[in-house]
């Protein structure tokens, strides 16, 4: 660790290639997002012009932020602690631990368009598993038009998004316990704390720098999230799942605002930066070592 | 020495990974001297797709009579086909030949100089052996760009065998088909079919209604800024689409159904009705379709007290193939394109996937998809056809256009803000 050059050097090909595919481009879409251009003719330059219009002239960007923080909010409080629950009760070595741990992992591996056509599937008005289910037991009035409404479009494109990474998460944070030391339990067996007990003060505080992982991954990815809200509603209908990555897309693609675009991109990225900083200052871990 | 060898490995490092990017692209230009490749971009990716088994036998027989011209096919499916070449325009990478739309779709990329002008390659006759007027979408500013090879109508297909089952007579107007949605909701039945997440289709059902209330050349003159869109016509179509929509004329959830989905049940013989582009009936005709043999295809019922007829369409050229201005092979591009359309449009037409948009009557009747068939004749004494709004319009507008019709259908707009929404656009 003492040859800083060398350090510098072995860094540099990666250091290189990060600059040019993450950074430069970052770089390139600001100077777009000060532009007038449809992306494929000459571009005027505007200022903030963009970044003016976002805020005040565009509800439907405003709309689609609230819904992607509503989304996070939904992660990070409904999301993670199943997975917490999940991890802590397959850690505790349980019979099969191994199965279900493949079990609730098997979402993630799947591709989200084949998960979005699959929950397309069961939302489905006429012959969607859901409404099916509900109408054998007699539950009729709670039928609904899961995608096609208003009121409940964004609930139903949400569960799936949430349903997805929940193994992604329980995988995480059960790396994590299994890595705690099995003396720290066999003292707090001694001194009578097991089951919850050892849970609630031994395990969740010691799993702590990955459970702040987890939520910076949760909150991160419902910002951007694009996929499943492009499958399953694509942002409809008339905008009530829209989220800024959907609206982003519409407006650079379908309606040629390539600048304009642009600017939401760099919002996302802004917004994203923002969230993952506060995230770290309201963990403020120490480090733990064994 | 020791820094010596480390500066050299980060070289190497750095290099291979450039090396990697670039190695392919020297090998694929080796035989071009000899041999001229043009590629060809298409839309039609799956054996489903209407115009594919047409377009890779016409490909098929040009490779084997032109051995010094050889062509590829590279197929993109669905809507990311129209991504993948506004970011090929944008980088300038488009191939020699590519599908894409007429009209507003298509402008960008004319202003921008990315499109081969093709006037002076047309003055062979090519321009007389075309339908007239079938040009004018590809036109800008003077300059021809794309070739048409197929005609699309709106059509009204109605599922016979569910009217006779349930005793209601097939609507010859407005009122009539607002009685059949009623009727058929008494019986538990999903009466209208429509894609409403896709937007577009959706859309139709507003467009031809305003055809219907304004005649075709109200239509047109609006569209090109003339007229108002606050002219009463237009308020009473969005009236008229709005009753529909709270008649329940439109099948359970169609908001939240793709136009594959809703299409889906109507081919399954479960809904009586369905307006879209005449392309569905290849679908609705093919032996695998539950309901081949029992759907009429016409018109949109007319409005009793206006002044369009029957013979108003809503529809167009608007599927075209263009040259991209990068080519080093301009005459050869210009002639495979013409030799792809005027093929495609007769071959189109043989199999039903549309009808056809160049005057050659090499065709056996007797195999033509009859719903096709039976549209040609009533199309042929057409007086007007409006192109569907969104294609007419440019990306901003037609988005807002799109947009506007699904917050009419879901009562978040009265026909009065529609018609000033839209209104919006001339100003």
């Amino acid at each position: 660790m003492r040859d800083k050059k060398a350090i510098m050097i072995f860094v540099l090909p990666a250091f290189i290639v990060y600059c040019l595919i993450v950074l430069l481009p970052i770089l390139i879409s600001t100077y777009y997002s000060l532009l007038d251009w449809n992306g494929i003719s000459q571009g005027t330059f505007i200022g903030i012009q963009n970044y003016i219009k976002l805020f005040t002239g565009d509800p439907i960007f405003i709309k689609s932020l609230w819904n992607s923080i509503l989304l996070a909010v939904l992660s990070v409080f409904i999301q993670l602690p199943i997975s917490l629950i999940l991890a802590l009760v397959l850690a505790s070595k349980v019979k099969g631990s191994r199965f279900y741990r493949t079990v609730y992992f098997i979402p993630v591996v799947m591709s989200t368009v084949v998960i979005g056509q699959l929950w397309m599937k069961i939302y489905h008005p006429s012959f969607g598993l859901l409404n099916d289910v509900l109408g054998s037991l007699g539950l009729d009035a709670w039928k609904r038009e899961w995608l096609g409404s208003e009121s409940t479009a964004l609930g139903a494109a949400f569960v799936p998004i949430v349903w997805q990474y929940i193994g992604y998460h329980m995988l995480l944070m059960f790396a994590s316990a299994k890595s705690i030391p099995d003396d720290i339990y066999e003292a707090a067996r001694i001194d009578g704390a097991t089951g919850l007990k050892s849970a609630l003060h031994i395990t969740i505080p010691l799993i702590k720098p990955m459970l702040q992982v987890s939520v910076i991954f949760a909150v991160i990815g419902s910002l951007k999230t694009f996929d499943f809200i492009y499958v399953l509603t694509n942002g409809g209908p008339v905008h009530a799942s829209e989220v800024p990555s959907t609206w982003m897309f519409n407006n650079i693609f379908n309606q040629y605002l390539y600048g304009y675009g642009s600017a939401m991109a760099i919002m996302i990225i802004l917004e994203c930066l923002l969230f993952t900083v506060i995230i770290q200052k309201m963990f403020k871990t120490e480090q733990i070592t064994y | 020495m020791k820094r010596l060898g480390l500066i050299a490995a980060a070289v190497l490092l750095t290099f291979t990974l450039a090396a990697c990017g670039s190695a392919n692209k020297a090998s694929e230009g080796s035989n071009e001297a000899a041999v001229k490749n043009l590629t060809i971009w298409t839309t039609w990716a799956s054996d489903g797709d209407t115009f594919k088994a047409p377009i890779d036998k016409i490909v098929a027989d040009w490779n084997a009579n032109n051995p010094t011209i050889q062509l590829k096919v590279e197929a993109t499916a669905g809507e990311s086909y129209k991504t993948k070449i506004k970011t090929a325009a944008a980088a300038n990478e488009l191939p020699d030949i590519f599908f894409t739309w007429g009209a507003g779709f298509s402008k960008p990329f004319a202003e921008s100089g990315t499109l081969l002008p093709l006037n002076e390659y047309l003055n062979d006759g090519t321009k007389d052996r075309v339908l007239a007027g079938s040009l004018e979408n590809f036109t800008y500013d003077d300059n021809i760009y794309g070739l048409p090879f197929t005609l699309y109508v709106g059509t009204f297909f109605v599922n016979e065998e569910l009217f006779d089952a349930n005793g209601i007579a097939v609507p010859a107007n407005y009122e009539e088909l607002l009685t059949a949605v009623k009727a058929f909701r008494e019986k538990g039945i999903n009466p209208i079919a429509v894609g409403g997440k896709d937007l577009w289709p959706s859309m139709f059902y507003y467009d031809v209604l305003a055809l219907r209330e304004g005649g075709a050349d109200l239509n047109l003159d609006a569209l090109k800024g003339g007229t108002s869109f606050e002219d009463p016509v237009f308020v009473e179509a969005a009236r008229k689409l709005q009753e529909l929509a709270n008649a329940d004329a439109f099948a359970d959830g169609f908001m939240g159904l793709s136009r594959d989905e809703s299409e889906a049940v109507f081919a399954s013989g479960q809904i009586p009705m369905y307006y879209n582009g005449s392309w569905v009936a290849t679908a609705l005709e093919s032996d695998s379709s539950a309901i081949k043999g029992k759907v009429k295809a016409m018109n949109f019922p007319l409005v009793s007290g206006t002044t369009s007829s029957g013979d108003e369409w809503l529809g167009g050229v608007n599927d075209t193939f263009m040259v991209s201005s990068n080519t080093p092979h301009k005459d050869e591009a210009v002639q495979v394109l013409k030799y792809l359309t005027e093929n495609l449009s007769n071959e189109g037409y043989q199999v039903g996937a549309g009808l056809p948009t160049w005057k050659t009557t090499e065709v056996d009747e007797s195999k033509i998809n009859p719903l096709l068939a039976d549209l040609v004749k009533q199309t042929e004494s057409a007086t007007g056809i409006v192109p569907p709004w969104d294609i007419y319009l440019e990306g901003q507008d037609a988005e807002k256009h799109k947009n506007l019709v699904a917050q009419l259908l879901t009562n978040n707009i009265t026909p009065e803000q529609f018609a000033k929404e839209m209104q919006a656009i001339n100003e």
